[in-house]
């Protein structure tokens, strides 16, 4: 799979990039090296940001495309995979996210209450 | 004494400028995103007996091919230029990623040697670096320093002396270099950083890990780029009038009676003390009053700067800036433009699209400078009542035509694919006082340089054609009110048609603050003449500008062509015909929304 299907808070391994041009050898100067793990921070409209230690980075989807990972964790919540966009379709996996988080806890009416208010404050999320 | 050449050599944003400047004690540009050295830079200093010239290179991922310009400065100097050491700056943090370069700068085969920059940062994050470790493996010597403190200098001037004095090559044993296998590169970095490193980053929570929470989000983010953006305003706003209206009172009630005063009493010529009172104290002084803005508005602009936030703006407004052609990081010059539209031009080097380039550079006279913000906040102190929202109006409104501007030249002249994006995200830094004071006062410096050459011969000129011919005692019939009558029916139509307006307007496109100094000249020599008292020049621009002209004036002030060395830098960096179009067009722009604005006023 491409680093570009990866969701956010997702982990993975760098497996190598597709192409060998100009490109391929800054990303790989910048720390995108073969057998490097990311983890996926965010998805916002085109970008990702992904992060390894300290080296945080910036990609256009073009470039996620071309690199080949493999995922060894998966966020099990991706709750801020959203699409830069200020309407409900921004949000698609957010409803689910709420009703597979509170339905064991039987307080699925306060969670969806509750759910835009996570929604634009990601960090409270735990 | 021996001169040595040392060139600073390190990836993009790892302080090799801040460590410059406590080498050679220069006072160099600083920022905390990648790309703010776009061009070669030199410092030199003594020591031992040397002359150490540093050469400070834009910063670069790797040597293989230059994508953009300022990597071309590098490369092409690294691999042709005259210099005897190398400095390879690393930002200790991400050792791993830099250690990349350090092996392909070992294959130059020059001395080197390794300045470990930012350990501040190390010890916070846990990670340990054996840097004895590091100069056995590499044979030359590896210095720990802190680009923010100064620490580690003293013995990184001893390591240069004493690596080319010995002639001390860098090499790895048991790699050679020669089959250029990347797989064997990457392990080779790996093995290093495996024996170096003491201990591991802690896995723990930064406080960069929480800002971009909020920051980075496509709702926070954006309603707290606003608010960062209108809280700055009102604090500049908070703070500096009341300086700039104590400074006014006294350039206007104790100076220049004094002035007056003194010339009399050695019995000076009356167009000596007419000179000294409405040109130089009453142009000059008038813009002068706006020192304490420009302090604080700079102030916060370079703490935006050098605390890592822009290239976070950059992230978040790429989902818009990708509908014009363009990826985010064209936001940071765009930004840059706050400060000054000249600088801004020169940091699209980094941008590896040619037309990429030239897109930003037609977008950049849009964004306000400081020489506007002294004019908008003259006006919006005198006419508005909220001077903070009018005045991020007018930036907003910059913003927008920029984005405008972007757009028809991407469906016309400039279409072109979308260029790929890739941009290193600095973690959140807090520039010492020192280095944001040393940035700050440089600004207020050049502000300072401005008022007493440019504006200050501005405003001589407008004095003297106030003045020619020789013994006119009617205004309107001087040089400066013909010029200004010539060419009042072009601006006519859009309410500013005033003579008095059209004088002070035009040579403007020098210097923005000289709107302010002709105004005050043209006015007190006009209040002179008629022997009325004398009232603040606030009160006085009152009654040439009426309120319903002052929003078209600034509208105005604020589109067409931003001033005469942007125009200069359009020319050198773009091309002549991208700058002379911009002209025409920022001047028909302007006319064009001032007449709009004025019309529908009165409409309603």
């Amino acid at each position: 799979m491409t680093l570009n299907e990866a969701k956010c808070g997702d982990i993975v391994v760098i497996k190598g990039i597709k192409e060998e041009d100009v490109l391929a050898k800054k990303l790989t100067a910048m720390g995108i090296r073969k057998n490097e793990t990311f983890e996926v921070l965010k998805k916002c409209g085109r970008n990702l940001l992904i992060m390894n230690n300290s080296n945080r980075l910036v990609l256009s989807s073009e470039i996620a495309n071309k690199i080949e990972v493999d995922i060894i964790k998966q966020n099990p919540c991706p709750i801020e995979e959203i699409k830069c966009e200020f309407t409900e379709e921004a949000y698609p996996d957010s409803e689910e996210y709420c009703q597979k988080r509170y339905r064991n806890q039987k307080i699925h009416r306060k969670g969806h209450r509750w759910s835009f208010f996570r929604r634009i404050c990601p960090f409270l999320k735990d | 004494m021996k001169a040595i050449n040392v060139v600073l050599v390190g990836n993009p944003n790892v302080g090799k400028t801040s460590l410059l400047n406590h080498l050679a004690g220069t006072n160099l540009k600083i920022g905390n995103w990648p790309g703010v050295t776009v061009e070669k830079k030199e410092g030199k200093v003594l020591f031992q007996e040397y002359e150490i010239n540093f050469i400070d290179l834009p910063g670069i991922y790797t040597l293989d091919e230059a994508i953009s310009e300022d990597e071309f400065v590098s490369i092409n100097f690294l691999k042709k230029g005259d210099y005897n050491l190398i400095l390879n700056v690393i930002e200790t943090p991400r050792l791993k990623r830099d250690l990349y370069l350090t092996l392909q700068l070992v294959e130059l085969n020059k001395p080197m040697v390794i300045a470990l920059n930012m350990s501040d940062e190390v010890k916070e994050l846990g990670l340990e670096i054996d840097e004895k470790k590091l100069s056995e493996l590499l044979h030359l010597k590896a210095v720990k320093t802190n680009g923010r403190t100064g620490e580690g200098i003293k013995e990184l001037l001893s390591a240069i002396i004493h690596s080319y004095e010995n002639n001390l090559l860098p090499r790895v044993d048991y790699f050679s270099f020669v089959d250029k296998q990347e797989d064997k590169l990457i392990s080779l970095v790996q093995g290093i950083y495996a024996e170096i490193r003491k201990k591991p980053l802690l896995n723990k929570k930064t406080l960069t890990d929480t800002l971009d929470q909020i920051l980075l989000h496509p709702l926070l983010g954006f309603f707290s780029f606003i608010a960062i953006l209108y809280l700055t305003f009102k604090i500049i706003f908070g703070i500096s009038t009341p300086m700039v209206d104590f400074l006014d009172n006294f350039f206007q009630e104790t100076l220049v009676p004094f002035a007056k005063t003194l010339l009399e009493s050695v019995s000076a010529p009356s167009f000596l003390i007419d000179f000294v009172s409405e040109a130089m104290i009453g142009g000059v002084g008038t813009v002068l009053t706006f020192l304490p803005l420009v302090f604080i508005a700079f102030f916060f602009i370079t703490l935006l700067e050098t605390s890592g936030y822009l290239p976070r703006v950059a992230f978040l407004v790429d989902p818009i800036t990708h509908k014009i052609g363009l990826h985010g990081q064209s936001v940071i010059p765009l930004m840059l433009a706050f400060g000054c539209n000249v600088p801004a031009i020169l940091a699209t080097k980094t941008l590896s699209n040619k037309l990429d380039r030239l897109l930003i550079i037609a977008m950049i006279p849009f964004m306000s400078c400081s020489a506007r913000l002294v004019v908008f906040s003259f006006f919006a102190i005198t006419f508005f009542s909220h001077p903070t929202l009018l005045i991020l109006f007018l930036y907003l409104v910059g913003i927008i035509l920029s984005i405008l501007t972007a757009f028809i030249l991407q469906k016309s002249f400039f279409k072109k694919e979308l260029s790929h994006f890739v941009m290193d995200l600095p973690p959140y830094r807090l520039p010492s006082f020192k280095t944001l004071f040393t940035i700050v006062f440089l600004h207020s410096k050049s502000f300072l340089k401005r008022a007493g050459t440019v504006i200050f011969a501005i405003s001589v000129i407008i004095w003297l054609l106030l003045h020619l011919p020789y013994g006119e005692k009617d205004l309107e019939n001087t040089y400066g009110g013909f010029i200004g009558k010539t060419l009042s029916p072009i601006f006519e139509p859009i309410g500013l048609g005033d003579w008095r307006i059209t004088t002070s307007l035009i040579p403007a496109f020098l210097a923005r603050e000289a709107i302010l100094s002709n105004m005050a000249v043209i006015l007190k020599v006009e209040a002179k003449d008629e022997g009325l008292e004398k009232s603040p020049l606030r009160e006085e621009i009152k009654k040439v500008i009426p309120p319903s002209s002052a929003i078209s004036f600034l509208m105005f002030v604020l589109i067409y062509n931003s001033c005469v060395a942007t125009f200069v830098t359009m020319w050198k960096e773009g091309s002549r015909n991208l700058a002379f179009l911009f002209l025409l067009y920022s001047f028909g722009l302007a006319w064009l929304s001032t007449f709009l604005i004025y019309q529908l006023k009165n409409f309603f």
